[in-house]
């Protein structure tokens, strides 16, 4: 034991103020290692990490939703067509209260005249997320409060969400798959700034027959906590002066969902909210089955385009939106737009001359599995493939 | 809550921060609601335990204090250690599904030490039954011990620690050193062990690597957990006495259980060794020993008996199976053996003219691991036969065919390096201790500039590559079951 | 034959290739483990007819042969 008597106040007061120093660096450092080691992924991450690039009020249309959100409206076709400028903040299999902090985490720098709320959590059952999709829908959130929040509401035990909140003990054996890019602050995944405005493309085809679907007004009650959850970004968009529009995106797989969004529709209208249920069929506007789905329930970009063009038209007719096209202010939505007429150059020319997409051949053949993310996790893989069939979908 | 969550982290963190704001004199108390909260955490069945154990240290104190009595000793031992054999291997037997308390060993052993130390005049019965429950309740030592004395442990506990900044740096370099330790490379290792309990048809030399990697594996989980301990109580500038002194560096059998989990063989050999080989019986067996064998040889009949029993109840306190049968009565049979054939040793090396340090050095130390790696074949598989069966496998022709298929099946390339660098480093840091440089007080001493990177790192590689969170099992200390 | 004597005596039967005369901390410095300790006791226990119960064997009262040999001496209530 050493003689404390001889340590004197001043040397304390030294060791004390030099602890602090130590502390402050030391977390500061783990920050930063928390960062670089958040796998920056496209399916929900980087989506939210790249809406902190897009300048301040630039997003008119904010479509916020699952993977049938992101790979459906093509922010591309949007803004060359319509001059819309709008943003996809999507995750894979995104839940409600998941959507709920991240509109909140947007409002802190865009003001959407419009949010796309993409009706598909409506039909989950489960009351909380697994782990790979808590990763996926929170990690990307700077905001400390949100992401708490987004985070408690993930988790099936409140005890789990620790791990989370630090980062650390969920990602920190990503270290095998750091690349250059993941060290770079804010990070730029593969290009993917300011100029990337969320749409993820599928560009295989997987044949589909029209499927046959009850249009019935049966309701089925949705998960209580999809519906709390709900109802909470109805009241916060009534408070904000925000209108939102609920969309069914069409789906191959949709007869499964219907009941439940007839449950959602009925609650959105408790608000003099609405929206547009794109698997209506008697709504035509030159869908493929055949050629236009990536697989069981996503468009692929063929299918994007042609989905994208009616629902401009759409917002165009409801909605009083500006057309930001030639405004310096929206010069990254050009960019991004010009990316993407070069890597699909076929498409993109249709989409400028408004050409039907019927004549196209299908696009170049890829496997599906080109479309899984790698994965990062000692899951295993399904885990980040975006909305699995429980069953095989032979609808 | 073991001490490898973030809560124990935070936990411990917090108690330290109410240690020093509190005023002096009742910084020990800041300890015992730290160890009750702890305690409560663990079950209520454990803190039951746990105070009954202390209550009856505390009265059974102050009653032997009063009268020295051998029959109040005997009952007293009886009930204390009695509860804990009863909880501990009536399971064993009965198959019955006990509520085991948490670290239950560790906190009897230490309560029936202050009992018998009392009873020898050598600790002053505590009047103050709070202070009685914080010697055995003390949070920190609860998973793994050490054990301690009351004499090493309890005036500490109780007096206030002023902040030191020497001992809170050594404490936290200590405590980080065994976090990097139990995380980073012991905890990697398990796969290998789980490689070598899956069984199927292993090759001869993947069998002896894991066994030499499990040893390895348990002596950086155990005193990485050791460091740990320490090293927060440093913090608090309480001073737990050493568990763990390298003890791959042993030149014997004996000198590797002196290094060896270090306060339990203390333990044994104040309390169970002394008494039976000093007693007027243990001194009559060897003085009619003396008289067949001869002097030498006879007088050490009493020490080798008790040794033998010492580590076969060594064996069965790990866990009480076969297993821990063959593993204590293999160390007694050596130890035994060692003493008894010294005199035979001492003349075959005069007459040999062998020398008695130079190369016989790494002659005996080469043979000390070969010795203790031959007992951990017993350590950590389900029954002797499975022990066995791994020694025929390792003796078996070795091929080296699909050596990489091998060692990738078991971790990536990327763990194995991150698990053999981590070993490298605590080898080079152990070899400079051995050689008595003191490698954590000199880095307290260096400059801050060299200093805070360091550290900086330690804390990067252990929260990067330790093995903890979702993404793993984290693999409990494997001691804590004890 | 003085005390000395006999104790050095006594302690060269246990062990012979460790000079007791001169050493100062036979226990701390790991000169003597518990083996050659329990067979000390009982050489002492031969030579002087005494018999040290377990609480004193402390390494104090053997880490030299002064202090062994008052350790005989109290035993033998001189």
């Amino acid at each position: 034991m050493k003689e404390n008597g001889a340590v004197s106040g001043k040397k304390r007061a030294g060791f004390l103020v030099r602890l602090v120093c130590f502390a402050v660096i030391a977390v500061l450092l783990l920050v930063y290692a928390n960062f670089v080691l958040t796998p920056k992924h496209d399916y929900g991450i980087c989506s939210m990490m790249n809406l902190y690039r897009q300048p301040d009020d630039s997003v008119d249309v904010l479509t916020v939703g699952s993977s049938l959100a992101y790979a459906g409206v093509n922010t591309n076709v949007l803004w060359e067509e319509f001059g819309i400028a709008s943003y996809n903040l999507c995750s894979a299999e995104q839940p409600f209260w998941v959507s709920y902090y991240t509109i909140k985490e947007a409002l802190k720098t865009q003001h959407p005249k419009i949010i796309l709320l993409d009706a598909k959590a409506a039909t989950y059952t489960r009351d909380y997320s697994k782990r790979g999709r808590t990763i996926l829908s929170t990690f990307g959130i700077r905001g400390i409060g949100n992401r708490i929040g987004a985070i408690m509401a993930c988790v099936e035990k409140p005890q789990d969400a620790v791990s989370y909140i630090l980062g650390l003990p969920e990602v920190h054996s990503n270290y095998k798959k750091l690349t250059a890019e993941d060290f770079t602050f804010p990070p730029d995944n593969g290009g993917r700034g300011e100029t990337w405005k969320g749409y993820i493309e599928s560009d295989v085809t997987e044949h589909h027959d029209r499927p046959s679907v009850v249009w019935n007004t049966v309701k089925r009650n949705i998960n209580d906590r999809e519906e709390e959850y709900a109802r909470k970004i109805f009241e916060m968009a009534r408070d904000e002066g925000i209108t939102i529009m609920l969309v069914g995106f069409p789906n191959p797989d949709y007869a499964n969902d219907h009941m439940y969004y007839n449950s959602l529709w009925a609650i959105a209208a408790e608000y003099g909210i609405t929206g547009i249920n794109y698997n209506d069929p008697k709504m035509r506007f030159g869908l493929r089955f055949s050629t236009d789905f990536a697989d069981w329930q996503h468009l692929n970009v063929k299918g994007s385009i042609t989905f994208t063009r009616k629902l401009g038209e759409d917002l165009k007719e409801l909605f009083d939106l500006p057309d930001r096209r030639g405004d310096d202010y929206y010069a990254s939505y050009d960019i991004c737009a010009g990316i993407w007429a070069e890597k699909y150059a076929d498409f993109a020319s249709a989409s400028v001359e408004k050409q039907p997409l019927d004549w196209f051949p299908p696009p170049p053949g890829k496997l599906p599995e080109d479309f899984i993310p790698e994965e990062f996790y000692p899951e295993p893989p399904e885990e980040m493939w975006p909305e699995l069939p429980e069953e095989p979908a032979d609808a | 809550m073991s001490i490898l969550t973030v809560e124990f982290l935070a936990f411990a963190a917090c108690t330290l921060l109410l240690y020093y704001l509190m005023p002096l004199k009742v910084r020990w108390l800041v300890l015992v609601c730290a160890s009750a909260v702890f305690v409560c955490l663990s079950g209520w069945y454990s803190a039951a335990h746990l105070t009954a154990v202390a209550l009856v240290m505390w009265g059974g104190g102050l009653l032997l204090q009063k009268k020295k009595s051998r029959l109040l000793l005997a009952f007293l031992l009886v009930l204390d250690l009695g509860a804990m054999v009863f909880l501990k291997y009536y399971p064993a037997f009965s198959g019955a599904d006990l509520i085991l308390p948490l670290r239950l060993s560790y906190f009897t052993f230490q309560s029936a030490g202050y009992l018998i130390d009392v009873y020898r005049g050598k600790a002053e019965a505590r009047k103050n039954p709070l202070e009685a429950w914080l010697f055995i309740g003390y949070f920190p030592q609860l998973a793994q011990g050490p054990i301690s004395t009351w004499k090493e442990l309890g005036p500490q506990l109780r007096t206030g620690h002023r902040l030191d900044p020497d001992s809170f740096v050594s404490g936290f370099q200590q405590l980080l050193w065994g976090y990097f330790k139990k995380l980073v490379i012991a905890d990697r290792l398990a796969s290998v062990t789980t490689a070598l309990l899956k069984g199927g048809d292993l090759p001869g030399w993947f069998v002896l690597g894991g066994v030499i990697l499990y040893a390895i594996r348990l002596y950086l989980d155990f005193s990485g957990g050791m460091d740990v301990v320490r090293g927060f109580s440093r913090m608090a500038g309480i001073e737990l006495p050493e568990n763990f002194r390298r003890p791959f560096f042993s030149q014997s059998v004996a000198e590797y259980w002196r290094r060896w989990h270090i306060t339990l063989g203390a333990w044994f050999r104040s309390y169970l060794l002394y008494p039976l080989t000093t007693s007027k019986a243990g001194i009559g067996l060897g003085k009619a020993a003396s008289k067949a064998f001869g002097k030498k040889t006879g007088r050490m009949v009493p020490s080798a008996l008790a040794t033998m029993l010492v580590f076969l109840l060594i064996g069965i306190w790990h866990t009480a199976n076969w297993n821990a049968v063959v593993f204590g009565t293999y160390f007694g049979i050596v130890m035994a053996a060692s003493m008894l054939l010294d005199p035979v040793w001492k003349s075959m090396r005069n007459t040999l003219n062998l020398p008695k340090d130079g190369w016989m050095k790494p002659f005996r130390l080469v043979r000390t691991w070969i010795l203790t790696l031959i007992a951990q074949y017993f350590a950590f598989t389900a029954g002797p036969g499975q022990g066995l069966s791994l020694m025929a496998q390792t003796v078996q022709p070795w091929s080296f065919a699909g050596f990489a298929e091998q060692m990738t099946g078991v971790m990536e390339l990327t763990e194995w390096i991150i698990a053999a660098a981590g070993c490298v480093i605590v080898l080079v840091v152990d070899i400079l201790c051995e050689k008595k440089i003191d490698v954590c007080g000199g880095l307290a001493k260096t400059h801050f500039w060299i200093r805070w990177p360091v550290l900086l790192a330690l804390i990067l590689v252990i929260v990067v590559f330790g093995v903890y969170g979702s993404g793993y099992d984290g693999a409990a200390f494997l001691y804590t079951q004890f | 034959m003085t005390d000395m004597e006999k104790l050095l005596a006594a302690l060269a039967e246990v062990r012979d290739d460790v000079d007791f005369a001169d050493e100062g901390a036979l226990v701390d410095d790991g000169l003597i483990d518990s083996f050659d300790l329990t067979q000390i006791i009982a050489a002492l226990d031969e030579a002087f007819d005494i018999h040290i119960i377990t609480g004193d064997i402390e390494p104090e009262n053997f880490n030299n042969v002064q202090s062994m040999l008052e350790l005989v001496h109290r035993y033998q209530g001189k």
